[in-house]
């Protein structure tokens, strides 16, 4: 017989961490011709960084993203970024491109100030121009840096970003021990076979706090990736240890969801402005995963009445734990 | 590593008889590789060379003539999942589709599949529910056992040195049939069968006048269980029936497997996977969700 049943698991999980330095540095070199080149340690895996760097630097120089490259994660020629890791990169290095793209800005404002004879308080760049109050002042960015570069000023700017170190108590642990927490809720809808045990998931519907969502196809593809091993967790993933000797130690005997095994999932990115982060930004790479397999087992323990304590939620555990249950009740 | 010190790619299939014959087991027949070379690579079976099949025009298509169909052992999965002329099995287009992944399925053969003996082989359970023959060749002639005879044991055949199998046979079956393949894997793709079941069932007259039921991963090699027949024979389709069947099927694998720690688990899930595919085969849709 197969049952149905909806699960919900929420999370919130540190971004930040403050319990030691955490540093990330970028350098931004506004050009001539109007574009720009960023430099960040931070190492793009899969999740999208460089793109999010590169719409952090456009929107602070004023310029398209077609005009800002990137280059990243050579030790070469890179500044420390610090690893791709912890949910960090778009919070921490997020905030060393956005303070880098700023110095590089302060330039071009101060020398378009000059020119145009104005406050360069009141002075902004979008769209290649330079803006005074609500309009164009008359002067193109090119023409500014041109300026610049023909007084021998270069349009450089670096960046560094460390949340306040707050160290933990040594004794006790305690303290604070991030700059700021993402927050989630995903619920689940499952269906068992009470025979077979397979538990297919149905549906997930995934809701994160990200800060503000840089790029929110981006922040999509985190969660459903996120959530794609959260599937993973909660029925499949399992290392087998034998006598020191890890049994399943290839992709063949140690399985992952494929994609016929994920349900179609429904994130909904919330954007609850976070003030320390690059506009607004917090981070979504772990956060998408901590709650699914605790949906996941909620959903299940809700189709079938029983509540299991150990993951992965197998055929056999599944099996096993309806004969328990039906012969607890017998006696 | 590979290690081997002979690769033949003959054309024809007395080319390549000649090549097997003569070399007793030193030279090993090579079809679509997908269990041979990850054997091979292993160390798992250590043969002088091989022989690829593969450019040989003989053992490759699908045809039928009246209402036998002939399916070279070369098919892939995918040429057998996605034939037009397979629309009277659907139980062999359902087992073929559940093996792998495309790639596979793009590589992988129904002949392979015979001769790599395992007893989770998905084609071989439709192929059994079938009675397929298979038809063997080999330079001193050829021959013809059924599939579910020349299996022997976990990746024991009974093909001769020197024998290849060239093609498989079999009868549609009759008017009024329906047929299917369920496969109970740890995943959707990519997964090997730790259950299959094929059913074919012929209806005259609303009752169920003929019955062919193969059960695979359920020791050695995937065969055809009578008295599951016997349950469905002479019934009309009903919810009672489908109950009936699914208890004879876990009483069946129960027996099949004796003490093997898997019994406890197989007997309860045979239940679920019978319930599947009769639920189809009889009212068209999936078991109900309570």
């Amino acid at each position: 017989m197969k049952k149905r049943g909806y699960g919900i698991g929420s999370m919130w999980y540190g971004i930040g961490s403050t319990a030691a330095t955490n540093p990330s540095g970028a350098f931004v070199d506004f050009l001539d011709d109007g574009t720009a080149i960023v430099m960040s340690g931070c190492a793009d895996i899969g999740q999208g960084s460089t793109t999010v760097l590169a719409q952090i630097a456009a929107e602070t120089l004023g310029v398209g993203l077609e005009d800002v490259v990137v280059i990243t994660a050579d030790t070469g020629m890179t500044p420390d970024s610090g690893p791709s890791s912890a949910s960090r990169q778009t919070y921490i290095s997020g905030n060393a491109v956005r303070l880098a793209a700023e110095k590089a800005r302060e330039q071009v404002i101060a020398k378009a100030a000059e020119m145009l004879d104005l406050d360069p308080g009141e002075i902004r760049l979008r769209d290649g121009q330079v803006w005074y109050e609500e309009e164009p002042a008359g002067k193109t960015m090119i023409e500014v840096i041109a300026q610049c570069r023909g007084e021998g000023i270069l349009t450089l700017g670096h960046g560094t970003f460390n949340p306040a170190t707050t160290k933990l108590d040594p004794a006790t642990g305690q303290g604070v021990p991030y700059a700021t927490y993402a927050f989630a809720t995903q619920i689940a809808e499952v269906e068992v076979d009470t025979e077979t045990g397979i538990v297919e998931v149905k549906k997930i519907v995934a809701a994160h706090d990200v800060g503000a969502a840089v790029n929110p196809q981006n922040v999509e593809g985190q969660i459903e990736g996120g959530c794609s091993m959260g599937v993973g967790y909660a029925l499949l993933e399992e290392v087998v240890v034998d006598g020191g000797e890890i049994k399943n130690p290839g992709l063949s005997s140690y399985l992952i969801p494929t994609a016929l095994d994920m349900p179609e999932v429904f994130p909904m990115i919330v954007e609850a402005q976070e003030p320390s982060g690059p506009y607004g930004a917090k981070g979504v790479g772990e956060p998408a995963l901590v709650p699914t397999a605790a949906a996941i087992a909620n959903a299940v323990a809700d189709a079938l009445g029983i509540r299991l304590y150990d993951l992965p939620l197998t055929p056999e555990r599944i099996v096993a734990a309806i004969k328990a249950a039906a012969s607890s009740q017998h006696e | 590593m590979l290690n081997l010190s002979a690769y033949h790619q003959p054309k024809s299939l007395p080319e390549a008889l000649a090549l097997l014959g003569s070399s007793g087991r030193a030279l090993r027949p090579l079809a679509g590789g997908t269990d041979l070379v990850p054997a091979l690579t292993k160390g798992e079976t250590e043969p002088l060379g091989l022989v690829d099949l593969s450019r040989i025009p003989e053992l490759r298509g699908i045809s039928r003539v009246d209402n036998q169909i002939r399916i070279g052992s070369l098919s892939t999965f995918g040429e057998i999942e996605n034939s037009p002329l397979l629309l009277a099995v659907p139980l062999l287009r359902e087992a073929a589709a559940a093996v792998g992944s495309p790639q596979i399925r793009s590589q992988g053969t129904i002949g392979g599949n015979i001769a790599n003996a395992s007893p989770a082989a998905d084609t071989v359970t439709a192929l059994a529910a079938l009675d397929a023959v298979a038809r063997l060749e080999s330079a001193a002639g050829s021959r013809s056992v059924q599939v579910s005879e020349l299996l022997c044991g976990v990746g024991q055949t009974k093909l001769l040195p020197g024998e290849v199998i060239k093609e498989i046979l079999f009868q549609v079956p009759p008017q009024g049939s329906r047929s299917g393949f369920v496969k109970l894997g740890r995943r959707k793709a990519l997964a090997i069968a730790r259950m299959n079941l094929a059913l074919v069932i012929t209806f005259e007259a609303g009752r169920i006048s003929r019955a062919r039921v193969a059960l695979g991963a359920v020791g050695p090699n995937p065969s055809r269980r009578p008295a599951l027949e016997l349950v469905l024979l002479g019934q009309e389709p009903s919810r009672t029936l489908i109950d009936e069947f699914a208890m004879a099927a876990s009483k069946e694998v129960g027996q099949m497997l004796g003490t093997r720690p898997s019994v406890s688990y197989k007997r309860e899930a045979v239940k679920g996977i019978a319930r599947d595919l009769l639920q189809r085969l009889f009212f068209g849709a999936g078991q109900v969700v309570g």
